[in-house]
């Protein structure tokens, strides 16, 4: 895989986020186009290449929100310690890999903004927070991952891994 | 026979005449009618099956110039129906946007005090926990962190960041954003605040005053952060909750914030910092 083509995914999927993803909104939630590319990315790459993307990532992804630009990249990395975990133990089962990651990370990665938000001032009830954000951004993730991965897989070409 | 040679000329002429004006006669009232059709019929057969085998000979001789022409006619339609469709669609795309300055201009024509800039809104925040939008003017056009943000309804928010071509600004609609407003025409100074689901509710509203639902809320220019007399939204309903010190109410934005398209940035604004006046706990 070429970092071309991560690079063109990156952008693309920073894009959708943007402009497209919020006008998909369930009660408050909308999907992570962003996380979802990532861990299709991170399902091929592998070693140094993955944490590079994963810190531009996180960065990118930090910069355009309001939420701190570190809590967003720490985020990021967090979710990459946790990609590769799940990964050692589910390497052989892609489509495992990729929902039980999807389900994972979604939660970990809106836990994390929750509490986050809530450090910086915003008073967001946790019931509130789990019905309006939590589920309905796990019900689009869950949806979107298969296309979301098919799209990076069909765009990456054949699974190799770089170390 | 001899004797017929040897009739003069004029008669026959006159058995001419006297033939014609008979049939002339028959044909006027009607008689001949039933026998010319006799007559016709088979003739107009043999034309109809001539003609109709002309025809196809001849559409068959014609007819491949006529499809390249027709095909070429159909490609050349085809192009202009695209092109004018195009243009229907670019036409429509620039009334909307007409209508959307327009709007705007509405606004800047009744708020003349302030000066204003132009923004298109080209993104959202990622995270869903906050309502924040991205404009595309930053600092390279004068914008500066704090400037208010209204649109042609009223406000819409705060930038809260700045780069160079672009802008980040915070919604009153966002959990974390509080506004210090007036409601009119009973006059209570509360504080708005946003929440999770973009709903706007009025807080600190003191027990004793009578707001009503239908109520306009504006802001009131306490703290500095906005200019007052801004339209935020209208009441909807009040809420009284048991032994609290203050009552509630639920307003209704002005601007719709699901379908925000383009919005003014109040350029010659600038927000006041009045957080070192706050005493402190600890201070004397």
């Amino acid at each position: 895989m070429t970092h071309l083509r991560v690079a063109l995914l990156w952008a693309a999927s920073l894009w959708l986020q943007l402009v497209v993803a919020p006008l998909l909104r369930w009660l408050q939630g909308y999907p992570d186009v962003t996380f979802l590319t990532w861990l299709a990315v991170g399902l091929f790459l592998r070693g140094r290449g993955f944490w590079v993307w994963t810190l531009l990532w996180g960065f990118s992804t930090g910069w355009v929100s309001a939420l701190p630009d570190v809590a967003v990249l720490v985020a990021y990395v967090g979710l990459g310690f946790l990609l590769e975990r799940i990964r050692e133990r589910l390497w052989e089962r892609p489509y495992l890999l990729l929902f039980g990651g999807t389900l994972v990370g979604t939660m970990a990665l809106r836990l994390w903004e929750y509490g986050v938000v809530q450090f910086i001032g915003a008073k967001i009830p946790w019931v509130e927070a789990l019905r309006q954000v939590l589920i309905p951004s796990l019900w689009w993730n869950l949806l979107l991952a298969l296309p979301v991965y098919t799209v990076v897989s069909g765009f990456t070409g054949p699974r190799r891994t770089e170390t | 026979m001899e004797r017929f040679r040897t009739l003069p000329g004029w008669m026959y002429w006159a058995a001419f005449g006297l033939m014609a004006l008979g049939l002339v006669l028959l044909a006027l009232t009607g008689y001949l009618r039933p026998m010319l059709r006799a007559a016709t019929r088979p003739l107009i057969a043999v034309q109809t099956w001539t003609s109709r085998y002309v025809y196809s000979i001849q559409d068959l001789l014609t007819s491949p110039t006529e499809v390249e022409e027709l095909r070429r006619r159909n490609q050349e339609l085809e192009a202009e129906v695209n092109r004018l469709r195009a243009q229907v669609a670019e036409l429509q795309l620039q009334v909307s946007q007409l209508e959307l300055v327009a709007a705007l201009l509405d606004f800047a024509r009744q708020h003349p005090e302030h000066e204003y800039l132009v923004a298109q809104v080209i993104g959202r925040d990622p995270s869903p926990f906050l309502h924040y939008v991205l404009i595309n003017v930053g600092s390279d056009d004068g914008v500066r962190p704090g400037m208010p943000v209204v649109a042609d309804k009223g406000l819409v928010g705060q930038v809260d960041a700045v780069i160079p071509t672009a802008a980040r600004v915070r919604l009153i609609t966002d959990p974390s954003s509080r506004v210090n407003v007036r409601t009119t025409p009973s006059n209570v100074d509360a504080v708005l605040a946003g929440s999770l689901t973009g709903d706007l509710q009025l807080t600190l509203v003191p027990l004793e005053a009578k707001i009503q639902p239908g109520d306009l809320v504006v802001t009131s220019g306490l703290g500095g952060q906005y200019p007052p007399n801004i339209l935020v939204g209208q009441v909807v309903s009040t809420r009284r909750v048991g032994f609290a010190l203050f009552q509630e109410a639920a307003v209704q934005p002005a601007v719709d914030f699901a379908h925000l398209q383009a919005v003014l940035v109040v350029t010659n604004f600038r927000p006041v910092d009045v957080s070192p006046l706050i005493p402190s706990p600890g201070a004397p």
